[in-house]
């Protein structure tokens, strides 16, 4: 489904944030993407979400060159992916039933299906009682649920989220990563950076290591607890 | 079909009423400098025009006397009069002959002098003030012609103030009319950095380019067209008062006062063109420095 083939990226001001990054992954997959402050997972997101384009490389998804993607084609790329942030990147205006229907609204969806399918995810995050509510009246976790109900209202084939629980405590954390798994159940490929080994060790699931813009680990993670123990890739992995 | 255009239309004005609504401060604001920028362009047009149009009653009033010899034939009279109406620059050209002229001045001045010596007389009225001048020139090549009259100097004067005038004013609209698209370049500015949110999260939830745009250019459209409207509104109350007032004190009319909408309508087409020339290129180009500053 997705593919890196030799990518590397450098920031227009220099920096290097990846080198050589070659990975598969495969429809249905859910995939952790592991790593220290700075290893370069964010920038694999972005070239995913063709926010940037590859300095070197290419990166195929569903056998489409996304560099090859030309402005107009990237809005449309784009309706295939459901994507979260550590910040939620909600609209504070908008109701969490406005939130969630923005990306149905935006890309002209009619309108009975809007209701039909706003009500479908909020049933599935939880949050149907609190539809009328502002982003700004419920805790964090609840802002990220409505930012995956956003995220998912558009059926995506590919789902990213980057450090979706950096900002919240265990038990929204534990909500949010069990609708994030409901997700991947549900048919829909999931690839989701973090720098919380616990989850990861937790969720058994592929687990690419990043350090220095590099792959460094591409496995299952019953490897994971060696890095834990040995913290031999970076002192500044954060661990819960 | 329909059903698609219907939600495309009610997710539209939903959006541009959203952006206003959300913005009504700046929308506010923006309208308020635009419409007195409006305003004193406006002014400035209607000084203009009202200048235009006095220079021209003032020039129009100019006839040529055309002093004819005393030896002309009536034969060269009628084909002399023939080739002035053939001129397409000649208004009206009236023949005063030698026995009118007589009696106009027996009639006026009470007064006989059968040896005076008096000759045939033509008052010729160009149809342009401009045409003073040359016309003046080619009659005075004719050979029945003994001399020519016209106020010159004076109608020469009044031409050069009043052009000189009216290049200022020129200038004055030009400076002004760049003030306004600065203005309007800066709300576009201020109305993509007050949506920097909402623009990175419809980018990615991948609302296509023209759903990012149109709104951000209806709103500036609205901004112009209602600036057109208010500030002419304005300026017809004032330009009113003063017909009222000074119409029949000074010793010429003020442009009527239908005029002005004439200037509104040159206004309104001015910001229709501004906005689709303009506007739209503004609202890419900050989009774009949006993208790059992420």
């Amino acid at each position: 489904m997705l593919e890196f083939k030799n990518v590397s990226y450098i920031y227009p001001k220099g920096y290097r944030a990846l080198t050589n990054i070659n990975l598969y992954i495969e429809k249905g997959e859910f995939v952790f993407l592991v790593g220290p402050v700075g290893a370069g997972k964010t920038t694999i997101l972005k070239l995913i979400y063709r926010e940037i384009t590859p300095t070197v490389g290419k990166i195929f998804f569903e056998n489409q060159d996304l560099a090859m993607l030309s402005h107009h084609q990237v809005p449309y790329y784009r309706r295939r992916l459901g994507i979260v942030f550590q910040d939620f990147k909600l609209l504070n205006y908008k109701t969490v039933w406005h939130n969630v229907s923005y990306p149905l609204e935006v890309t002209l969806v009619p309108m009975k299906d809007i209701v039909k399918r706003v009500f479908k995810v909020l049933k599935l995050v939880g949050l149907v009682d609190k539809r009328d509510f502002y982003p700004d009246e419920l805790s964090g976790g609840e802002q990220q649920q409505v930012a995956i109900a956003r995220a998912i209202v558009n059926n995506p084939s590919l789902f990213i989220a980057d450090e979706p629980t950096g900002n919240l405590d265990v038990k929204s954390t534990d909500k949010i990563m069990e609708i994030i798994t409901e997700i991947n159940k549900m048919g829909t490929t999931v690839i989701m950076s973090t720098h919380n080994l616990e989850i990861v060790k937790k969720f058994n699931k592929r687990t690419i290591y990043i350090q220095n813009g590099m792959i460094v680990e591409d496995t299952k993670n019953e490897i994971i607890d060696t890095l834990i123990e040995r913290n031999s890739y970076d002192t500044n992995l954060i661990q819960p | 079909m329909l059903k698609y255009l219907e939600t495309v239309f009610v997710s539209f004005v939903k959006e541009v009423y959203g952006n206003i609504s959300k913005n009504w401060g700046m929308f506010f604001a923006a309208i308020t400098v635009i419409s007195f920028s409006f305003f004193v362009l406006q002014l400035i047009l209607l000084v203009y025009y009202n200048m235009e149009n006095f220079k021209n009653k003032i020039l129009s009033q100019i006839t040529i006397h055309v002093y004819l010899k005393s030896d002309v034939q009536p034969k060269q009279i009628a084909d002399f009069m023939y080739n002035l109406d053939k001129n397409e620059d000649i208004l009206s050209a009236t023949l005063i002959s030698k026995e009118e002229m007589k009696k106009r001045i027996k009639d006026e001045l009470n007064i006989t002098y059968s040896d005076l010596p008096i000759n045939s007389v033509v008052y010729v009225k160009v149809k342009k003030p401009e045409f003073v001048k040359t016309v003046s020139e080619e009659i005075k090549k004719e050979k029945i012609v003994r001399d020519v009259v016209y106020w010159q100097e004076y109608a020469e004067k009044i031409s050069s103030v009043f052009d000189l005038i009216k290049k200022i004013l020129f200038v004055v609209i030009v400076i002004l009319a760049l003030g306004v698209i600065l203005i309007i370049n800066n709300t576009v500015k201020m109305s993509i950095l007050s949506r920097k949110n909402e623009i990175k999260i419809m980018n990615l939830v991948g609302a296509s380019g023209w759903f990012i745009k149109a709104p951000l250019f209806a709103e500036i459209f609205i901004v112009l067209i209602l600036s057109s409207f208010i500030s002419h509104y304005f300026i017809r109350i004032g330009y009113g008062y003063l017909m009222e007032r000074f119409n029949n004190f000074v010793f010429f009319n003020l442009l009527p006062i239908d005029y002005l909408i004439f200037v509104r309508n040159m206004l309104i087409f001015t910001s229709i063109i501004i906005s689709f020339l303009f506007v739209y290129s503004t609202i890419e180009k900050y989009l774009k420095k949006l993208a790059e500053d992420e």
